[in-house]
């Protein structure tokens, strides 16, 4: 036996295409980088660590299957047969994660049900108006990119899919990519969840660049006496605002459920399921989201001039759908007579709570008496229910 | 393909009349529950 066959890992490089070999390796590299980033906290730590040990896993353990073909022992995406899926989940250890809970979306709405249970809808209801208007603005990336893609020659459902992107919501473009591109399924998801990463660190920039001095620290005066918010409240708005939606989209209704039922079991204060959903659930479907998507990395499936076209669509989404929340900002700031922030608009980017915490961070540097939270999680978790609705139609329109 | 270019306009419509349509929907809401609770208190006094 050659000393090659041993070690089956680098034998594979030695019959695989060169351009592949290549990629395994930046791919191999790239899943150390992930790691150290995310440790760093330069990237998000719960989806990068999993997702770097997953890239580097899946393009380092390659080997000679039966017929001689390449493969791993991690996962197989393309399978589409249900003797092949019967099979492959006997043999691949994360092929039952990636068939049972990834293909049709389910994991996706556990992470939504997350969502829902973090978010206190409270700050929608004290400013539906405002907080609506923002997250509408700051769909703009979803909108304008759809004809740039076409015009680059996608098909309709993955200019929809990438597009979705400027949302800035993960499990939204998992589902609708599901939905609506599932042949580029794998490289959205993957773009899509590394880009959000990145959100935190290239937002300030956009907020510096777009907004003076002046007016990021600008304290915004309630003139009406504010309204406490009852739990009875929030919770009887999730159960109507649930059944109007999924009657209206019921394409999404999974997603809407999700993240309605998350709302409500947080206002009925329902302890036993606030902990299984939050400690449980989220941190299952967040774990298994990070290393599925490393996994999934695997070069002769990323290898296809289509994903640099999602790289740059991806970004531009996510730069537009900023700019959208900063102008919806300054729209708010002018039909308020100045009194608001248009710091806020960046909020309306519906990546919770990351984009709000951005704008507070950014407004606190310029005046520590400026408190923007409320406004800004109000825009935050608008944008959430925006973004839903948006995919809602786009898969109505084009499924 | 200038067919499937109407659909961002199409998309932004639709969502622009649902999302305030639920604003909408809270304001009134909020006004029903407001109004319900300070009849219930008035009678209970």
């Amino acid at each position: 036996m050659k000393v090659l066959d041993l070690f089956q890992g680098i034998s594979t490089m030695f019959v695989q295409e060169p351009e592949i070999v290549i990629f395994r390796f930046v791919l191999i590299f790239l899943g150390f980088l992930l790691v150290y980033l995310g440790r760093k906290g330069t990237l998000e730590p719960l989806i990068m660590i999993p997702m770097g040990f997953g890239m580097s896993a899946i393009n380092t353990g390659v080997l000679f299957m039966e017929d001689n073909q390449i493969g791993n022992l991690i996962i197989n995406p393309l399978l589409t047969s249900t003797d092949d899926l019967m099979k492959y989940m006997q043999i691949n250890f994360l092929q039952p994660i990636y068939t049972l809970t990834f293909s049709n979306g389910l994991i996706a709405c556990l992470v939504f049900m997350g969502i829902g249970i973090l978010c206190d809808i409270g700050y929608v209801l004290a400013h539906p108006f405002i907080s609506m208007t923002i997250a509408l603005f700051a769909e703009l990336g979803t909108i304008v990119t759809y004809p740039i893609a076409k015009l680059m020659g996608l098909s309709d459902g993955a200019a929809a899919a990438v597009s979705i992107i400027g949302g800035a919501d993960g499990p939204m473009v998992l589902f609708a990519s599901l939905k609506l591109a599932p042949e580029y399924f794998v490289p959205i998801s993957i773009v899509a969840y590394l880009y959000l990463s990145l959100t935190y660190g290239g937002y300030p920039y956009l907020i510096k660049l777009f907004i003076p001095k002046e007016l990021r620290g600008i304290v915004i005066i309630d003139k009406k006496p504010k309204h406490n918010i009852t739990s009875s409240e929030k919770l009887i708005f999730a159960v109507i605002a649930n059944a109007i939606l999924c009657l209206l989209f019921p394409v999404a209704a999974p997603l809407f459920l999700s993240f309605f039922i998350g709302i409500a079991i947080r206002e009925s204060g329902i302890s036993k399921y606030i902990r299984l959903i939050e400690d449980g659930f989220l941190y299952f479907a967040t774990f298994f989201l990070g290393l599925m998507l490393g996994v999934l990395c695997d070069a002769s499936t990323l290898l296809n001039p289509v994903v640099l076209k999602l790289l740059v669509l991806g970004m531009l989404a996510l730069a537009l759908s900023g700019i959208g929340g900063i102008i919806g900002g300054y729209v708010i700031y002018v039909i308020r007579g100045k009194n608001f922030n248009p710091v806020v608009g960046i909020a309306g980017v519906s990546c919770v709570p990351s984009t709000a915490k951005v704008a507070q961070k950014e407004v606190q540097k310029v005046n520590q008496a400026s408190f923007i939270l409320d406004y800004a999680l109000g825009a935050n978790i608008c944008g959430v229910i925006t973004t839903a609705i948006i995919t809602a139609i786009y898969i109505t329109l084009l499924q | 393909m200038l067919a499937s270019l109407s659909v961002p306009f199409e998309v932004m419509g639709i969502g622009i009349v649902v999302s305030y349509g639920i604003a909408f929907l809270i304001r009134v809401l909020l006004s029903c529950i407001r109004v319900f609770t300070k009849n219930q208190e008035g009678k209970n006094q």
